[in-house]
């Protein structure tokens, strides 16, 4: 590996001074479990590497009023065994509880997935379908910016050799949202994403569909919105039936994506029903479970802070 | 490069070292403090067989940078015989015969270790979802997978 100057902040202002003073070529690392596997093969070679592990102001999961923010070095394992997140935000559950191994979802951070942006990405899916916004920070102030600008807006949105992502937030699911994701891949574990289904639906007392996201993770460089199909789902019954009509244009949406790789577009154009189908049945019965649900029971719960 | 000091606990002792920031975790308890159960698979912390207990969670050795340990604490097989004894989990590896080639069983004692720190009564789904991140291409893992329940009932039974 090539070598490098090593820091280890233990507070975020530490750490933003440190990258204002290495911004020539600096790499934070969270857990390492994509930084260091690209250092390993010679794809990126950093002067200087800053870890963040140590700094426990990062580390937390807080259930506000109307917010949910998640710290960015919090981990996949931290995420999974969240209970309100494990009961209220099913899908934001499902996509930490799965990436990689117990050993990946130890070591790897949410906040890494998020800069990392691999296609492969599985909580980025969920994270879009929620409407999350990122918190970036510099010695020279802060932004707020949505994942969706994020990604889509071009180089000039992306995270600056002296920025550090401090937390993504989104908006606290009411009782008439419901979250849900399942990862299409090879394996039970250890598996590489082929299609990950990312869907959360509002609905209100009418049983109607108010606002839908449904996001689809490797199916195009970042995960694509199904804009069709959250168009169509807007104002219409929540049931099989509804989802099931969506079928052919989620297939149409995924054949423009990666109609030019043949490897793909055949397995992927067949596999996007099933996989979806998979998560919109969990969203009904989401549905079907929340008469006995108790709000009060999951208001401000707090993840201890972390000192590593 | 400057060198990085990293103070860290080791199978119960404590330890300062001065290293190269640019060692991984893997090499540094090879070559550096002597422990070779730790073993090198795929180098991409895919298979498992690096695994080390950092903290009291299973972790993937290979994928970490020697000054990820610093503060921290370490397990690794060497850590588990007290004094010549075997840990339960040994004994059971031994008796339900789970282990063929040997190659993948530190990290999967490791991670079977990790699992009944944190719930010494596991159910079956649960034991299998631990070693998820440990592949054997011997065992079919069934032999693997009893040994960790039998040693489970058996601490139950202390």
């Amino acid at each position: 590996m090539k070598e490098f100057e090593y820091y280890n902040p233990k507070s975020v202002a530490e750490t933003l001074n440190i990258l204002e003073n290495t911004k020539n070529n600096n790499r934070i690392i969270a857990g390492g479990t994509d930084v260091l596997l690209m250092m390993n093969d010679g794809r990126i070679g950093p002067d200087h590497v800053i870890n963040i592990q140590g700094v426990g102001e990062l580390k937390y999961i807080v259930i506000e009023k109307s917010l949910v923010r998640i710290g960015a070095a919090s981990t996949f394992t931290d995420v999974e065994q969240n209970e309100y997140i494990k009961k209220k935000i099913k899908g934001l559950y499902e996509a930490c509880a799965h990436v990689g191994s117990p050993q990946i979802r130890n070591l790897g951070t949410v906040g890494g997935n998020v800069i990392n942006a691999s296609v492969a990405g599985d909580s980025i899916s969920v994270f879009l379908s929620l409407g999350a916004n990122l918190i970036i920070r510099s010695s020279k102030g802060k932004r707020k910016i949505s994942l969706r600008e994020y990604y889509n807006g071009g180089n000039q949105t992306r995270i600056q050799p002296d920025e550090l992502l401090t937390e993504i937030q989104f908006k606290k699911p009411d009782n008439g949202v419901a979250n849900a994701f399942f990862k299409l891949g090879k394996r039970n574990a250890l598996a590489i994403v082929d299609i990950g289904a990312a869907v959360t639906i509002c609905r209100n007392a009418e049983q109607t569909c108010t606002s839908a996201k449904i996001i689809g993770g490797a199916l195009s460089r970042y995960p694509l919105e199904f804009t069709k199909v959250q168009e169509y789902l807007i104002g219409k019954k929540i049931n099989r039936q509804t989802f099931a009509n969506t079928y052919e244009m989620l297939q149409e949406a995924v054949y423009e994506s990666i109609k030019d790789r043949p490897m793909e577009v055949y397995y992927k154009q067949e596999a996007v029903r099933g996989t979806f189908d998979v998560a919109f049945e969990d969203i009904l019965r989401q549905y079907e479970e929340r008469s006995d649900w108790n709000e009060e029971n999951y208001d401000s719960i707090y993840l201890e802070r972390r000192k590593v | 490069m400057k060198k990085i000091m990293i103070r860290f606990t080791l199978n119960g002792e404590k330890y300062e070292r001065e290293v190269f920031p640019n060692m991984r975790v893997l090499d540094f308890l090879r070559n550096e403090m002597g422990m070779r159960s730790v073993k090198e698979g795929c180098s991409e912390g895919e298979c498992g067989a690096c695994t080390v207990i950092y903290n009291g969670r299973a972790v993937t050795s290979c994928t970490m940078l020697a000054g990820q340990i610093d503060g921290g604490e370490i397990i690794t097989l060497e850590g588990l015989s007290n004094k010549g004894e075997l840990d339960v989990l040994q004994q059971s590896f031994m008796e339900e015969g789970a282990v063929q080639c040997g190659y993948c069983t530190p990290g999967m004692i490791l991670s079977a270790k990790a699992l009944l720190m944190h719930n010494p009564t596991p159910t079956h789904d649960e034991v299998r979802r631990a070693i998820s991140g440990n592949l054997c291409r011997c065992t079919g893992y069934v032999k693997i997978v009893k040994a960790i329940e039998m040693a489970s009932q058996k601490i139950a039974q202390e």
